[in-house]
C-alpha cells in the first residue's frame, strides 16, 4: 500500500445519503453532511431563513 | 499562495476538527458541523506527527517522494474548511475532550408492550430526580393515542429535555394526530412508527420534530444494537464521552417491558423491578456502573476503527458472549478493509452473564 494515498480513491469517497438511510435531514444540497439532531435540522432546514424576525430584530 | 518557504505559516486544524486513525483509513470529524470526511492514514500522520511544521518541512520529512499528494491534502483541507494557515499555532490550543456531567443519569429507555403495567408517574419522577435529560419510549405494540398521552402526561412537568417515541403502528396514529401530539408535548423530538403498512418520512416539521413511518417491525429489545452510519453521533459531547466511557451505556438506565431495571433492556442482568425497587436503589448497586467505562479503545476491533468516537456501540449483542470487550455482533464494518459487509453475524447475547451474576 502506498503510504500517501490519493484522496480521489474510492476509500475516501463521502458516504451517500442512501448509505446513511437512518438520517433525517442534511445541510445544503447533494451528498453533504447529515445529522439527526432535531434542533439542528430545524435551524438549517430552511436554506433562506428570515432573519428579520430573529432574536433582537423580532 | 501556498506557503513553501521555511518561514512560511503552518497549517492549523480548527479545534472542532478532530482526526481519528483507523486501521485502513482515518476519519476527520467536524464535531461542530456534525460531519466527517474519510482521509488517508498518511494525512492523519501529517496532521498529528507533523503538526506545527511548514509544508516544506513536511515534504522534506518524506524525502519529497509525496510532494504532489501533500499539496493535494492541504488543498482538500482548505476547501473543506477543516483548518487555516497561521503563523502562531500556539494561540490555537486543542479542544478539551474532558467529559463531565452533573446528572447521575443522562438518558433512559422505557420499554412498553401490551402487557406492561408501569407506574409511569413514579418512573418519570425518579428519572427527574436523577437528572435524566433524554428518554426513549419504545412501544413494541401499537398503542392508542390515549396510551401515549398517559405516558407523556407523566413527563409533562418534569425536567426531560427530549422524548423519542418508537411506537408500533395503530390506525389512530395518523400523521395529523402525531403532529398534534408533538405540539401538546413539546419535549418530543422524534416519533417513529414501526410496523407501518408503508414507509413515509416527511421533511422535518417547523417544530423540528422528526416523524417517520417505517415498515420494519420492532417487536422486542433484540431489534436494537445495530451499528450503522445512520446511527453515528458526530458531535462534541459524544466524541468527548467516547474517550473514556461507553457511548451507549454510560449514565443510562432502562426499565424493560416487565418493569425490570437494567443497564439496557437487552442485557440479562436485572437490578430489581421498578414496582418494588427505586431507580436510585438500582443505580446505587455496586455493579450498576460497571459497564459505563468500557470505551471503544478497549473493545476488540473497535479500537482499530476510525468510527470509534462517533459510534454509539452496543454491549448487549457482542460477538463473544464471554468477552465483554468483544466487537458488537450487529456491526458489519471491517476497519481492516474499510468495507461494510452486507450482513453482520448473528446476534449473540451476553451469554456468559446470567441474572444475578456479577458483571
Amino acid at each position: 500500500m502506498k503510504k500517501m494515498e490519493k484522496l480521489s480513491g474510492e476509500l475516501f469517497r463521502p458516504l451517500t445519503c442512501d448509505e446513511q438511510k437512518r438520517v433525517a435531514g442534511r445541510f445544503g444540497g447533494g451528498g453533504g453532511p447529515v445529522t439527526e439532531t432535531a434542533v439542528t435540522i430545524f435551524e438549517t432546514y430552511d436554506p433562506a431563513p428570515d432573519f428579520t424576525h430573529d432574536g433582537d430584530n423580532e | 499562495m501556498k506557503p513553501d518557504a521555511p518561514a512560511a505559516p503552518v497549517f492549523q486544524l480548527f479545534a472542532c476538527c478532530l482526526p481519528v486513525k483507523g486501521a485502513r483509513r482515518s476519519l476527520l470529524c467536524d464535531v461542530q458541523r456534525q460531519s466527517f470526511q474519510f482521509i488517508p492514514n498518511g494525512l492523519y500522520e501529517i496532521l498529528t506527527e507533523h503538526a506545527g511544521k511548514t509544508v516544506a518541512e513536511i515534504k522534506a520529512a518524506y524525502g519529497h517522494e509525496y510532494d504532489e499528494e501533500i499539496d493535494e491534502y492541504f488543498d482538500f483541507l482548505l476547501q473543506n474548511e477543516f483548518g487555516f494557515w497561521c503563523d502562531d499555532p500556539e494561540r490555537f490550543p486543542p479542544i478539551d475532550l474532558t467529559w463531565e456531567t452533573p446528572e447521575r443519569i443522562t438518558n433512559a429507555i422505557l420499554d412498553v408492550d401490551a402487557r406492561s403495567d408501569h407506574d409511569y408517574a413514579r418512573i418519570l419522577a425518579e428519572l427527574d430526580d436523577l437528572g435524566c435529560k433524554a428518554l426513549e419510549v419504545r412501544c413494541f405494540h401499537g398503542p392508542t393515542l390515549a396510551e401515549l398521552r398517559t405516558i407523556l402526561e407523566a413527563a409533562r412537568y418534569g425536567r426531560l429535555r427530549s422524548i423519542d417515541l418508537l411506537v408500533g403502528f395503530h390506525p389512530e396514529l395518523t400523521a395529523e394526530a402525531l403532529a398534534r401530539l408533538a405540539i401538546e408535548h413539546q419535549r418530543i423530538s422524534r416519533i417513529v412508527v414501526h410496523s407501518a403498512p408503508e414507509g413515509h418520512r416527511p421533511p422535518p416539521s417547523s417544530t423540528g420534530v422528526i416523524f417517520e413511518h417505517c415498515t420494519e417491525a420492532v417487536s422486542s429489545p433484540a431489534c436494537c444494537g445495530k451499528v450503522h452510519p445512520g446511527y453515528f453521533a458526530i458531535n462534541l459531547e459524544t466524541f468527548a464521552e467516547a474517550q473514556r466511557h461507553n457511548t451507549c451505556l454510560n449514565r443510562k438506565i432502562s426499565v424493560d417491558a416487565r418493569g425490570e431495571i437494567r443497564n439496557c433492556p437487552s442485557l440479562p442482568r436485572s437490578f430489581g423491578n421498578a414496582r418494588e425497587t427505586s431507580l436510585h436503589s438500582a443505580l446505587a448497586h455496586r455493579d450498576f456502573a460497571a459497564l459505563w467505562s468500557i470505551n471503544k479503545d478497549q473493545i476488540d476491533v473497535c479500537r482499530d476503527c476510525e468510527f470509534r468516537y462517533v459510534c454509539v456501540d452496543c454491549r448487549a449483542y457482542i460477538q463473544d458472549g464471554r468477552d465483554l470487550y468483544s466487537k458488537p455482533s450487529k456491526c458489519a464494518y471491517d476497519p481492516y478493509t474499510a468495507e461494510w459487509h452486507s450482513s453482520a453475524e448473528q446476534p449473540a447475547a451476553l451469554a456468559g452473564v446470567q441474572k444475578g451474576d456479577p458483571i
